[in-house]
């Protein structure tokens, strides 16, 4: 979705012109509200890595109080909030991309599992959820992997 | 009295009102019986939530509406709320770092399980130590729920604790402050959930 934004003038646009800071600071507001939503949506989509979620929640949190936000705070507000819907783009163009490169190298690890050999593919780097993995390996334990019976399994990986 | 009044909308600052435009609080008194053990049930459904919570619930919260509400409203007061999360958030968030919801009396176990079903925080304060009805404030440039005297909590914060309810509490003050974009019909149901569970 693009957001249209409207910067609140700085300064008059011309002498002697009250600037209406109150509905600047509305502006400003709703501009937030949409950014919030919009940067909710990219991280949800984002965040398939179970190691983000668990770094998140062994973050502490320090009580912070609330304040009123003066038009300076609240257009710093906007803008940390742009440049980081921007970088959650980026990051999930980029995951798109590695997701599409290990899918391709998974199909490679299928029709040939002997020549990569116990090599192990997460489900989460295939953007999946859960905790399994692709495992390459060999049929019948050592018998296998003497004559060269290799196969992909899908391991639960649950504890 | 055997049954929670139904809640009051309680008084915002015209200040705050014009920065944030349709913050409500919400209040109601109610007694209480918190000398007591915490009934299994609650200790069951407490269990229940937590074994449906995980890193995926927890990021996709921020999506649903009434969180979304929160989060804005942080940022308009100027809480980054992946620093300080909201209390849904918070709540879920603590659960993914302990493991569970665990039950730790009967007053905590009621303000978990309303948030958990209605994402919406109340907090409780003992009704005897508080003058008069409560208020959304600024307080020394901070926006902060007072009584008629002084403040009581930090916005979305908890009791200070002069002001908390302790084991010998007999009525409480159950205050719901919800940012513009929850439903009231929200705020009630967190609250007379609180107030059900509460009762003697």
């Amino acid at each position: 979705m693009a957001v249209h934004l409207v910067s609140p003038p700085h300064l008059a646009p011309f002498p002697g012109v009250e600037v209406d800071e109150r509905a600047a600071r509305a502006t400003l507001r709703r501009q937030v509200a949409l950014l919030e939503r919009r940067l909710a949506a990219l991280q949800a989509e984002s965040f398939a890595d179970p190691g983000d979620r668990r770094r998140i929640a062994r973050r502490g949190f320090a009580w912070r109080h609330a304040h009123l936000q003066d038009l300076e705070a609240l257009e710093s507000a906007r803008d940390d909030l742009i440049d980081r819907v921007a970088q959650a783009q980026v990051a999930r163009v980029e995951r798109t991309k590695e997701i599409a490169e290990t899918r391709a190298f998974l199909e490679e690890v299928r029709r040939a599992p002997e020549r990569y050999k116990f090599v192990r593919i997460p489900m989460a780097d295939l953007g999946e959820p859960g905790c399994g993995a692709y495992h390459s390996r060999p049929k019948l334990g050592i018998i296998g992997m003497l004559a060269g019976w290799w196969h992909v399994k899908l391991s639960s990986g649950c504890p | 009295m055997s049954a929670p009044a139904d809640p009051r909308a309680g008084r915002v600052s015209p200040e705050v009102a014009a920065d944030l435009p349709g913050i409500t609080l919400w209040e109601v008194s109610t007694t209480a019986a918190l000398k007591r053990r915490p009934d299994p049930g609650v200790r069951d459904r407490l269990r229940e939530l937590a074994s449906r919570v995980n890193g995926a619930v927890v990021i996709e919260a921020r999506q649903n509406e009434i969180v979304h509400a929160y989060r804005v409203c942080f940022r308009h007061v100027g809480i980054e709320p992946d620093e300080q999360p909201t209390p849904y958030e918070g709540a879920l968030l603590e659960r993914l770092r302990s493991g569970g919801f665990p039950s730790t009396g009967v007053l905590a176990d009621a303000l978990l399980l309303a948030l958990l079903d209605t994402k919406v925080g109340v907090v409780a304060f003992d009704d005897a130590v508080l003058a008069g009805g409560l208020r959304v404030t600024q307080e020394a440039g901070t926006v902060v729920l007072a009584d008629e005297a002084q403040m009581v909590a930090p916005l979305f914060g908890p009791p200070i604790p002069a002001f908390a309810p302790s084991s010998a509490t007999e009525a409480v003050r159950l205050a719901a402050v919800t940012p513009a974009g929850v439903p009231a019909i929200a705020a009630w149901e967190a609250l007379d959930r609180v107030a059900q569970l509460l009762a003697p």
